[in-house]
């Protein structure tokens, strides 16, 4: 299982978004971009700002001054500590699924 | 573009329309990005506003008490007036038409539900009462469209013993706590439509399980399981032995009426919600 707990159906753009804002903010065309990159998947606006508004309910990521139209978005310090346990608990996983596939 | 966004709620279309509509004025795929802002906004609508509101609003918990309340009246109430109706038009031959007695029967919800549902403005309370009633109508529209036949043809052979009302109180509160349960369930689950399909299926299960049983005392006939299907869809009256050992009828209302009312609610309740807030806000795109 991959996504953050507790955000259901958007636990996985929830995810990437956050991934997506780790190096810096972005604006929602650059990170429906740079998951694209990541997953080879672009998601849609109306899967992103789904993600976006819950992820900003929770404080995880806030929004920046608008450029023009365009509103940028930054991880919180709340949002970095997600990201972290959730990667480290799916790097967790995975070492353990193939731990356990190099030992069959 | 803007009729699609106008399916959102409000607070989201003032917070995040123009970055939608500025992700889909610029899309590479714009259909599959239209479609899919179009799905995420009536999911987004229906957990909001079913679901995940009830944490947050008081007036959102009175809804869904109102809700379920709904569901126990349509069951307890389509029980009775139907049975009132019906034996007052068989003991007036001059009313004796099925298609006359299922237009009464409706005529007289739409009659008390259609302005109070649509007329009384959007105040709390006023929207509460007149969302279920509204509800109630349509029910019964579908309903005397699919059960006329039966529903005349058993109510000749049924009688209701008033002391058995404790029971089948009891019955509409045991399918009130399953439909609750069900939404719980369909709220804390990843894969909502599979919960709603097994709950529907499960309370579909037990009630004809339990009509083979009655079907098997009232005939002394192994039960026919799509015999017990339909009863447990329809309801049903049996024998049985009371203390003194006299037969007496048990009616048996079915978990239609709980379910079908509570799914109609809920949508009646989402679209009106939907349709009140299209226009209450300004859109730029």
């Amino acid at each position: 299982m991959s996504g953050l707990p507790g955000f259901g159906r958007f636990s996985e753009p929830a995810l990437l978004i956050l991934i997506s804002l780790a190096d810096g903010p972005k604006h929602g065309y650059a990170m429906q971009d740079d998951i694209a990159g990541l997953t080879g998947d672009r998601p849609g606006p109306g899967t992103l700002y789904g993600a976006v508004r819950r992820l900003e309910e929770q404080a995880f990521i806030e929004a920046m001054p608008s450029e023009d139209r365009r509103k940028p978005y930054r991880i919180t310090d709340a949002g970095r500590r997600v990201l972290q346990a959730e990667l480290a608990r799916m790097r967790s996983l995975a070492g353990t699924g193939l731990n356990r596939l190099a030992a069959a | 573009m803007k009729l699609v966004l106008r399916l959102y709620s409000p607070a989201f279309r003032d917070r995040y329309g123009d970055e939608v509509t500025m992700l889909l004025e610029s899309s590479p795929t714009p259909i599959r990005d239209l479609l899919n802002v179009l799905w995420h906004a009536l999911v987004d609508r229906t957990e909001y506003a079913v679901t995940l509101g009830w944490r947050r609003s008081p007036k959102t918990l009175g809804y869904g008490a109102l809700w379920l309340l709904g569901a126990y009246a349509f069951g307890y109430v389509t029980e009775h007036s139907r049975m009132i109706i019906i034996n007052f038009v068989l003991a007036n031959p001059i009313f004796d038409s099925e298609l006359f007695q299922m237009r009464l029967l409706t005529a007289m919800f739409i009659a008390a539900g259609a302005p109070l549902a649509f007329h009384l403005g959007r105040r709390y309370w006023r929207g509460a009462v007149g969302t279920p009633i509204a509800a109630l109508a349509l029910v019964s529209i579908v309903a005397s469209a699919l059960h006329v036949d039966a529903y005349v043809l058993s109510a000749v052979q049924v009688w209701v013993d008033w002391s058995w009302l404790g029971w089948m109180l009891g019955e509409q509160a045991l399918w009130a706590v399953a439909a609750l349960l069900l939404v719980v369930a369909i709220r804390r689950s990843r894969r909502p439509g599979l919960i709603a399909i097994f709950g529907v299926v499960a309370v579909a299960y037990f009630e004809s399980t339990l009509m083979t049983t009655l079907v098997d005392l009232r005939y002394d006939l192994p039960g026919n399981p799509w015999t017990a299907y339909w009863e447990s869809i329809m309801g049903a009256a049996f024998p049985v032995l009371d203390g003194g050992g006299d037969p007496v009828m048990v009616q048996f209302s079915g978990w239609w009426p709980t379910i079908v009312t509570a799914l109609v609610v809920g949508c009646t309740f989402a679209a009106r919600k939907v349709s009140a807030t299209a226009y209450s806000s300004e859109l730029v795109s």
